[in-house]
């Protein structure tokens, strides 16, 4: 299951949804919004999404996901819209029998999602004018 | 002679803000995304350098030398930062 979704993300309700007796393992990840990036001060975030390939291209991951790991169960969800500093933008959750491959899956599915999900994120600062922010610019300082 | 291509294109984030709109039908002769991009480009002020611009024609990411058809709903995707 994955989704995007307006209104703020409620990770307690996801993680719930999350069941199954086999598992022995809950791992998630949660992106929050922090108050800084390279070196300016963020005061908010705005995020645009292609809803239609964004869903269709998640799935995709996740399918890739359960292939590769022995996983039994993923949810996700990333926001849209205008998020302040601290709030969650994205959540992964994935359950399995064994936590390993709960947690390379979890790794697996938020790396494919930044890279390959059309979503954009603009940056308000407290300094200077806002802008569309890259992924490379990210890269550039490793894994983030 | 050849006639245009009926077109529906949608703009976000960076390209939206420079068209000043989140869709528009167009009538093009552009034989490819990468064609059409060039166009829009020099229309709109899209960044030039087109390499790190990917393409979904009909909901599906698609490579910037696809053969357009009448009818294609085509999104420029310009590089993304999700998460």
């Amino acid at each position: 299951m994955f989704r995007v979704s307006n209104e703020p993300i409620d990770a307690d309700l996801l993680s719930k949804g999350l069941i199954n007796s086999s598992a022995g393992a809950f791992v998630c990840f949660e992106g929050r919004v922090r108050n800084h990036n390279d070196g300016s001060e963020v005061v908010s975030l705005e995020y645009e999404v292609y809803e239609g390939l964004a869903v269709k291209e998640a799935k995709r991951i996740v399918e890739e996901a359960k292939e590769k790991f022995d996983i039994l169960d993923v949810a996700g969800i990333h926001r849209q819209g205008h998020l302040e500093i601290g709030d969650i933008a994205v959540w992964i959750g994935v359950i399995a029998t064994h936590r390993g491959p709960a947690f390379s899956a979890c790794c697996y599915i938020i790396d494919e999602i930044k890279h390959r999900l059309p979503i954009w994120k603009k940056e308000h600062y407290k300094d200077k004018e806002a802008k569309w922010v890259s992924c490379h610019e990210g890269e550039s300082h490793g894994i983030r | 002679m050849k006639e245009p291509k009926k077109l529906n294109i949608h703009y976000y984030a960076l390209l939206r803000e420079k068209t000043g709109k989140t869709e528009e039908d167009i009538e093009s002769f552009a034989t490819t995304p990468l064609e059409l991009y060039r166009d829009l480009a020099g229309k709109y002020g899209f960044p030039l350098d087109s390499r790190g611009i990917r393409v979904s024609i009909n909901e599906e990411f698609q490579s910037m030398d696809t053969a357009l058809c009448s009818g294609d709903c085509v999104i420029f995707i310009p590089q993304v930062a999700g998460g």
